[in-house]
């Protein structure tokens, strides 16, 4: 029964592997760069902001200590 | 006595250094999405071409994109990109300079908006339509998306220059609507190489 039903779902999860039915290296490539690009993008914006508004307050902090000073 | 008083002095509260304006803020979160957004797109349209490759692309029976004619609106959006920066600087010196090369740059991206409307026409008249192919969906898609991102930033920036033009708009509203405006711009050669050629 285990098998039947295996042989039944496997070939839909194959075709839902978006890979598996058309694995040439062009494709199976554009999705690794693709996943790495839209993994880093958001890390970067965000951290990109993060240092920018950290060295910012720096600058910032900086001035009024100079102004107390 | 003099240094009880000095003690006191350090132990007020400072108020803390406002790092950027809220509405800037805002914006430079909202762009971060749109980037994903575009990225998203983009993404899907290279997978799909990898998966086409020694096929005839575009398909035959479908229309070219107009490479070269896009050329010119490219040119007209980067320039008003640039004309923008132009009218930042002017404002920072007296905001009235800013005027002319702020309604420039408006104009610019009007045109820009209008000419792709006219090459849509085109299109659509020689069949590349949303359900014409799969060429014709990412196009109208991506493409489209843009758009509706431009029209946008077009109204928020003639909303900048009503505001200037009265003399109430300040440098953090002024940045906000320029930070969406090179998002438009920027996002554009990324668009045009990676859906035209």
């Amino acid at each position: 029964m285990l098998v039947l039903v295996l042989l039944v779902a496997l070939p839909e999860a194959i075709f839902a592997c978006p890979v598996c039915f058309d694995a040439s290296a062009e494709n199976r490539v554009a999705f690794l760069k693709t996943a790495i690009a839209l993994s880093v993008l958001p890390l970067g914006l965000v951290g990109g902001t993060g240092l920018w508004l950290r060295k910012r307050w720096r600058e910032l902090s900086g001035e009024s200590d100079e102004d107390l000073g | 006595m003099e240094a009880s008083t000095l003690t006191l002095a350090r132990r007020e509260p400072q108020p803390s250094p406002q790092l950027l304006a809220s509405s800037v803020l805002g914006m430079l979160l909202f762009v971060f999405t749109e980037i994903m957004l575009f990225s998203g797109l983009i993404s899907a349209h290279v997978i799909f071409l990898s998966g086409r490759v020694g096929e005839i692309w575009p398909p035959p029976g479908q229309p070219r994109l107009p490479f070269q004619e896009t050329a010119l609106n490219t040119t007209a959006l980067l320039v008003s990109g640039v004309v923008l920066l132009i009218a930042r600087l002017a404002y920072a010196k007296s905001p009235r300079r800013a005027l002319v090369p702020m309604a420039i740059s408006v104009l610019l991206g009007a045109f820009f908006v209008a000419a792709q409307g006219a090459e849509w026409l085109d299109l659509i008249r020689e069949g590349l339509t949303m359900t014409s192919s799969t060429y014709g969906a990412f196009f109208y898609l991506i493409v489209g998306t843009h758009a509706v991102h431009a029209v946008a930033a077009i109204f928020g920036l003639a909303w900048a220059w009503l505001r200037l033009r009265t003399g109430e708009l300040n440098s953090a509203h002024f940045d906000t609507v320029q930070i969406f405006w090179y998002f438009v711009v920027l996002v554009w050669p990324v668009i045009y190489f990676q859906v035209y050629v």
